[in-house]
């Protein structure tokens, strides 16, 4: 068994050889798989600071993984046909700056967290689930009807977004620039749950009532959360968007929410890194189970029955000692 | 000898949940360095006087002032900032946490809360001397690295009691905490409740007898939502009327 601190060390360390393994074959394929399980990771993360640390289920946190998608999509969409949007105020060309985008990303994701989660941290338990969950469909549904931006069909943005003078669309670059995205989250989200604000969080987790009686204000804590959980996942999106070069609906619908929460559930949730090794099993499963038959969600749910049932404390709980 | 200072004071409280009436006029003031001990049959309405005290209920009709302020407007978050804790009937506390981890939060959550928000969950030296100062009060030094969950019952209460502790009240509330707890148990929390009075204005709702004589300086006695009776326990032991009402014979 091994420290918590240990555990997260050797699966980082895992992700960056197996990525380096492929270039080293020229099989750019798992620098790929790598890249999807780093972006993964970081958005399942995301959610576990408000499911995990917070005892909020959100099925709705695919919104914020598309907004932050969509959004930069958009933006690199707009740089590339070279016509700007209206803004009223000002028109804006879109950037094909990585930076840039992932910022707008954030910062949409957040704003709409900041609306969602003010309407729902109202509610609990199943309440909470559902009204996340319809959130999340009405951006699912609004999108589909956007053809503006493709609809149904999605949006393309054919090249990857500039990062200072890196080739981002070497496999093997934009891996690191999404490996240093995922160190700079696991910093942050580790300073967080280590902090008051983490111990409040869980705090109200646990017992919402004892908390208020201590002078804290549940609400508020939890709609920080709530943002700060849609901001990360919103830059998530925006990776995401440039490691496929396309944005569709799909990644807004209520599928791509469980799937998120199955990356907590799987890796385990209240670990920092959990959702990052339930990532690892998610890809690998689809990556070889895939291959031997298309119903490999079958076994993944046997997997995850299991799971659930005898290590509820995820993957990562067989390794960590308490 | 100290001026006597009213500390918490409730004026014709009246509340009602539909038809019923769960309080009736409720008239009471809790002075400083004084018990003052509230009982009374099961759903006489104690509880909900204690949660209108600490703001999760609103009276319908009343005053309630807390250290010269009326305090009936406040939430019961700026009430716990005002100094007015409570304890609850069955133990609150964070049971993943440790001991010390538990009263590390109370002792949090009186320092600015922006300031400290995103700062490491560890205490200074001057709140670690204070977090140890509450557990050796407490007698619960020796248990400070326990989680919470694993403690027994009677700790449970003790680390309960410490938390409030450990917020720097200027009143106490405590409903029930002599529930569950056995002779010896209950003997400890005597004593440690007879000190914790010396320097502090508490309203103890309990049904264990034996501990109300033994810490009360003042009783009142509440009957479906009305105080029948209110003064010194030897008034309220020779009293018929709450004798007929709640203990049922003479004591």
């Amino acid at each position: 068994m091994l420290t918590e601190k240990k555990f997260n060390l050797i699966i980082v360390i895992g992700i960056f050889a197996f990525s380096l393994i492929g270039y080293v074959m020229n099989e750019p394929y798992f620098i790929t798989l790598a890249t999807k399980i780093v972006i993964l990771g970081i958005a399942g993360c995301a959610l576990n600071l408000i499911l995990g640390f917070g005892g909020m289920v959100s099925f709705g946190h695919a919104m914020f993984f598309g907004i932050g998608s969509y959004v930069a999509a958009i933006s690199a969409f707009h740089s590339m046909n070279g016509d700007s949007i209206d803004l009223i105020f000002f028109n804006f060309n879109g950037s094909n700056q990585m930076l840039f985008n992932w910022f707008l990303a954030v910062i949409f994701s957040m704003f709409f967290a900041l609306v969602v989660g003010s309407i729902s941290i109202r509610t609990s338990g199943v309440y909470f689930i559902m009204i996340t969950l319809a959130f999340a469909q009405m951006t699912y549904y609004f999108s589909i009807g956007w053809t503006k931006y493709g609809g149904e069909d999605g949006l393309s943005t054919y090249v990857r977004n500039d990062l200072f003078s890196i080739n981002t669309m070497l496999p093997l670059n934009f891996f690191i620039i999404c490996f240093a995205c995922l160190c700079v989250v696991g910093f942050i989200l580790n300073w967080i749950i280590n902090s008051n604000f983490g111990n409040f969080l869980k705090g109200c987790k646990e017992n919402e009532e004892k908390m208020i009686s201590l002078g804290l204000n549940p609400y508020t804590l939890k709609l920080t959360a709530f943002v700060i959980s849609g901001a990360i996942t919103g830059l998530a999106g925006a990776l995401y968007v440039d490691l496929n070069r396309f944005v569709s609906p799909t990644s807004l619908s209520w599928q791509t929410s469980g799937e998120l929460i199955v990356l907590v559930i799987l890796g385990g949730s209240a670990r920092l890194f959990g959702p990052l090794v339930g990532a690892i099993v998610f890809i690998l499963l689809e990556q070889f189970i895939g291959e031997v038959t298309e119903n490999w969600q079958f076994w993944l749910g046997l997997i995850l029955v299991l799971i659930v049932l005898y290590f509820p404390k995820g993957v990562s709980g067989l390794f960590i000692k308490d | 000898m100290a001026k006597k200072k009213e500390i918490l004071k409730l004026s014709g409280i009246n509340k009602c949940f539909g038809n019923v009436v769960v309080a009736k006029d409720i008239s009471l003031a809790v002075i400083s360095n004084q018990l003052h001990a509230l009982i009374g049959p099961n759903g006489a309405g104690k509880t909900t006087l204690i949660k209108m005290i600490s703001g999760e209920l609103k009276p319908d009709q009343g005053a309630i002032t807390l250290l010269d302020r009326k305090v009936n407007h406040l939430s019961e978050i700026a009430r716990v900032h005002q100094g007015c804790i409570r304890s609850f009937q069955v133990s609150s506390i964070i049971g993943s946490m440790t001991v010390f981890e538990n009263i590390l939060l109370a002792v949090k959550q009186k320092r600015n809360i922006l300031k400290m928000l995103f700062k490491k969950f560890q205490c200074n030296s001057s709140e670690s001397s204070f977090v140890y100062q509450t557990l050796n009060q407490l007698s619960l030094e020796t248990m400070e690295t326990k989680v919470a969950s694993t403690l027994s019952h009677g700790d449970k209460r003790k680390l309960e009691l410490a938390m409030a502790l450990a917020m720097g009240p200027k009143i106490l509330l405590l409903d029930e905490p002599f529930a569950g707890l056995d002779q010896a148990e209950s003997s400890k929390l005597i004593e440690l409740l007879k000190s914790i009075k010396k320097n502090m204005p508490i309203l103890l709702i309990e049904h264990d007898m034996q501990a109300v004589f033994a810490l009360a300086d003042i009783i009142s006695v509440l009957n479906e939502g009305e105080i029948i009776e209110s003064g010194s326990v030897e008034k309220i032991r020779r009293s018929k009327l709450v004798q007929n009402a709640y203990l049922g014979g003479d004591l």
